[in-house]
């Protein structure tokens, strides 16, 4: 059974990555949206909010592999997510490390 | 990440390879006029069942059946239903198989009695491509050598390769890292290593290479309507070249 588009390093919303390119380089962000096999929606709640998610190609992010959870059930619920809940599950994710 | 497969992996995997080759060369033997996609579902539950092994699709996501049956202008994931084949349809069925805790996947198109030219060569062309494929699976290789390979043919022969589907890496899953897309330039991704396992998949239309899903969200379509056509084995890559798993 063939599996979907190739997205890149297969990301997925909700997923943790670290900017790799641009002024936002070595920060973590959640992956908010997936518009393309090229291009992705971030958001960490704090510099990039969920009303303004930063578009990043998909080539300039490092992939972690933890996953916020809820954050990835609430966005597939179409369920509002708050700028506070993005950054408490970047919190978690980073003590998790 | 990819995972490599040793000796006693690929042993299960072989095994479920060939529940899923025998499964998929009876279903080809009762294909005809007037048979219902529900009819091979039932028939592949009973081969499978009856080898021991578990369906690796029905629930997979919610897909509600143990094969997909993707008919003439639908490209992949078709649900068995009660339509019949009718003479000149042509019909994919992919059928996963687990054994073992492993995962066996294949899949291939077949025509319904008589069919035309157009869709002969469609047939033709996309196993073709799938064993180009296949050829470049070889030690030392890059993962996009397997891509062009399979893309330039098809595209060679006036096809197109659908990019919104891909193959993948497979093993203790069904869907491992890599992805395996049917085109791409030569050189590219990871290198092969031996233990690497992958379902390598084209999924080529007799149009151009747009898709959509049906409303039932899963039946993947042709955009302009035109056939296609889905090939598929699982291979493991081996030092002494590309082993392929799911065959009689």
């Amino acid at each position: 059974m063939s599996s979907g588009p190739p997205i890149g390093p297969n990301l997925q919303v909700g997923q943790l990555v670290y900017s790799k390119a641009g002024r936002d380089r070595g920060r973590p962000f959640l992956v908010w949206e997936i518009i393309s096999d090229r291009r992705i929606a971030l958001v960490d709640g704090k510099l990039r909010r969920v009303v303004k998610p930063k578009i990043k190609n998909t080539l300039h992010v490092q992939a972690a592999s933890r996953m916020a959870q809820d954050i990835a059930a609430k966005r597939q619920k179409g369920e509002p997510v708050s700028d506070a809940e993005v950054r408490r599950a970047i919190a978690r994710l980073l003590g998790e490390e | 990440m990819i995972i490599l497969k040793g000796r006693r992996e690929i042993e299960f995997m072989r095994q479920a390879g060939r529940v899923v080759a025998e499964a998929l060369a009876a279903l080809e033997r009762r294909i005809a006029p007037g048979v219902t996609t529900l009819e091979l579902n039932r028939l592949a539950e009973e081969i499978l069942e009856r080898r021991g092994a578990v369906p690796a699709f029905k629930g997979y996501r919610g897909f509600p059946a143990s094969i997909c049956t993707s008919v003439n202008e639908e490209v992949v994931h078709g649900i068995p239903g009660l339509k019949k084949l009718v003479e000149g349809d042509i019909i994919s069925i992919d059928i996963g198989a687990v054994i073992n805790g492993y995962y066996g996947d294949a899949a291939a198109t077949f025509p319904v009695g008589v069919i035309d030219e157009e869709k002969r060569r469609l047939l033709e062309v996309t196993r073709e491509a799938l064993w180009q494929g296949i050829r470049h699976a070889v030690v030392g290789n890059r993962l996009s050598d397997i891509s062009y390979a399979i893309q330039s043919h098809v595209e060679k022969e006036g096809f197109s390769v659908v990019r919104d589907y891909v193959g993948h890496g497979i093993g203790s899953q069904m869907h491992e890292e890599p992805q395996v897309p049917n085109f791409g330039s030569p050189g590219r991704g990871p290198r092969l290593r031996p233990g690497m396992t992958l379902a390598i998949e084209p999924m080529v239309n007799a149009g151009g290479h747009q898709v959509m899903t049906r409303e039932d969200g899963w039946t993947v379509v042709t955009a302009d309507g035109r056939p296609s056509a889905h090939f598929e084995h699982t291979v493991a890559i081996t030092d002494n070249g590309p082993e392929v798993l799911t065959l009689l």
